[in-house]
């Protein structure tokens, strides 16, 4: 693979993994807003819990792509991978 | 030892459709076996359908090298609001269809301009058509909701009250859908003299093949569900108009992406792409082709939308995107491409549809329905995390 490929390939991973991530944010905030709004009928501990779990892993998972998208970019930068 | 990897290697090749039958048995029992009512399977493939035509699009994105398309949702309001606007002018309906499958075609092939020829990363490209789209949608519709009134549209491709294919052989008293029944017995006598055919193919030509009785418990298996599920539609009001469509696009994609010569180059570009374009083959075209055919088939998905829910709104489409690329992992799709079939990503949109329906079913809250999708989300990017340290 050239690098061109292995950087292009990093980039859709980073995307996909991006918009998973965005995705979890989105329930965790939805949760909490519907919460907030008294437009559900989960108990109310329960509602934040589940809100913060989602954000959180949502974050983390955010930086965990920063992390190894800086590793993938270093590494198809990296001549001796050329 | 060997059973126990045969017993290991069927859970692996099985895995979604074990999870599929455990999920639907979790719910059939949760609901006291509502969800297999007739009525409810119709709904799970008439609400439904719309996923299984994006997702089936969208498998060959992912296919390329895991390339997503974002602007499905917004595409799939555009074409709609326009359909719906064209039909309120008086167009002719099946003009209008041809319209809103030329305008899908036609922004899939501009997407896929700027991704094949001129090298814009999928997602910033896409992510443009998601806010163009939406935004002239709701420029066009300002806002508001348009009814879509012409009745033959929505019988033909909606998934109403009345929209099922009409049964030819009914007969006064008779209490089931006869053509339902013809068509079930059609749609098994075809599947078992295709598997007959290919094993034989395959051992003419000195190819492995898999053991007599394997062949035959899978054909049983399968012939077992798919006269259950014509028994059950019979037993309401038929097949389903949107069943049609679906079923039409699951064969052709299903033909395209394991017989023709692009569908091999889709999964080469995926494998590797610089042996691929090393070889000839025009990646370019291909690329061109996996984006155009989204655009065409969130036309569909455009047409099966507006049509089941009898208008257009500017709100249509929205985390349709998100559906159809969860299918397509959820049902064996790689996010480094070259993997995923049509059947698996159809086995993961009924996954998620059978887990929505079963929890509209037992009347759980909205919220819940959310954190049961975050929670799957979750443990799938525990899977991404935990399988990339091992094995780096």
């Amino acid at each position: 693979m050239d690098r061109n490929d292995t950087r292009s390939r990093a980039v859709n991973m980073a995307t996909l993994r991006a918009v998973v991530a965005g995705y979890l944010v989105y329930l965790g905030g939805s949760v909490i807003y519907d919460l907030l709004k008294g437009r559900t009928s989960m108990s109310p501990a329960l509602a934040w819990a589940a809100g913060l779990l989602f954000i959180a892993a949502g974050l983390g998972y955010g930086f965990y792509i920063w992390r190894r998208w800086q590793a993938d970019s270093k590494a198809s930068d990296d001549p001796a991978e050329k | 030892m060997m059973t126990k990897t045969k017993a290991l290697n069927f859970v692996q090749k099985y895995t979604m459709i074990i999870a599929l039958v455990l999920v639907t048995g979790f719910f059939a029992w949760r609901t006291n076996g509502k969800i297999l009512m007739p009525q409810n399977i119709t709904n799970i493939i008439s609400q439904n359908a719309y996923v299984f035509v994006l997702a089936t699009g969208m498998l060959l994105c992912i296919l390329t090298g895991g390339n997503i398309d974002l602007s499905v949702g917004s595409v799939v309001c555009f074409v709609g609001t326009v359909g719906a606007v064209a039909m309120s002018k008086g167009m002719n309906m099946w003009l209008a269809v041809l319209v809103m499958l030329a305008v899908g075609l036609l922004i899939g092939s501009w997407q896929a301009f700027w991704i094949a020829y001129v090298k814009v990363p999928p997602f910033i490209t896409t992510l443009a058509g998601m806010l163009i789209f939406r935004g002239l949608s709701n420029v066009v519709l300002q806002g508001k909701t348009l009814a879509v009134k012409n009745e033959a549209f929505v019988k033909i491709f909606g998934g109403g009250a009345k929209c099922y294919v009409p049964d030819i052989f009914a007969k006064e008293g008779v209490g089931i859908n006869i053509l339902c029944l013809v068509v079930g017995i059609i749609a098994c006598a075809l599947y078992l003299f295709f598997t007959l055919r290919n094993a034989r193919s395959r051992k003419k030509a000195g190819l492995e093949t898999e053991a007599l009785y394997v062949t035959l418990v899978k054909a049983v298996v399968i012939v077992a569900v798919i006269m259950f599920f014509t028994l059950r539609l019979a037993q309401y009001k038929g097949l389903p108009m949107a069943l049609i469509w679906v079923v039409a696009v699951v064969m052709i994609y299903t033909y395209i992406t394991s017989k023709t010569t692009v569908g091999r180059y889709l999964y080469a570009i995926g494998g590797n792409e610089t042996a691929t374009r090393l070889s000839g083959i025009d990646t370019k075209r291909i690329y061109f082709f996996a984006y155009a055919n989204m655009g065409l088939l969130a036309g569909l998905a455009g047409i099966l939308t507006i049509a089941r829910l009898t208008s257009a709104q500017p709100t249509y489409g929205q985390n349709y995107e998100m559906d159809a690329i969860g299918s397509c992992f959820i049902g064996g799709a790689s996010a480094y491409g070259g993997v995923g079939t049509v059947p698996g990503v159809i086995i993961g949109a009924l996954l998620m549809g059978v887990i929505n329906i079963g929890m509209s079913i037992m009347g759980v809250d909205a919220n819940w329905q959310k954190v049961v999708k975050g929670l799957v989300l979750l443990a799938a990017v525990i899977f991404d995390v935990v399988s990339k340290k091992k094995n780096s």
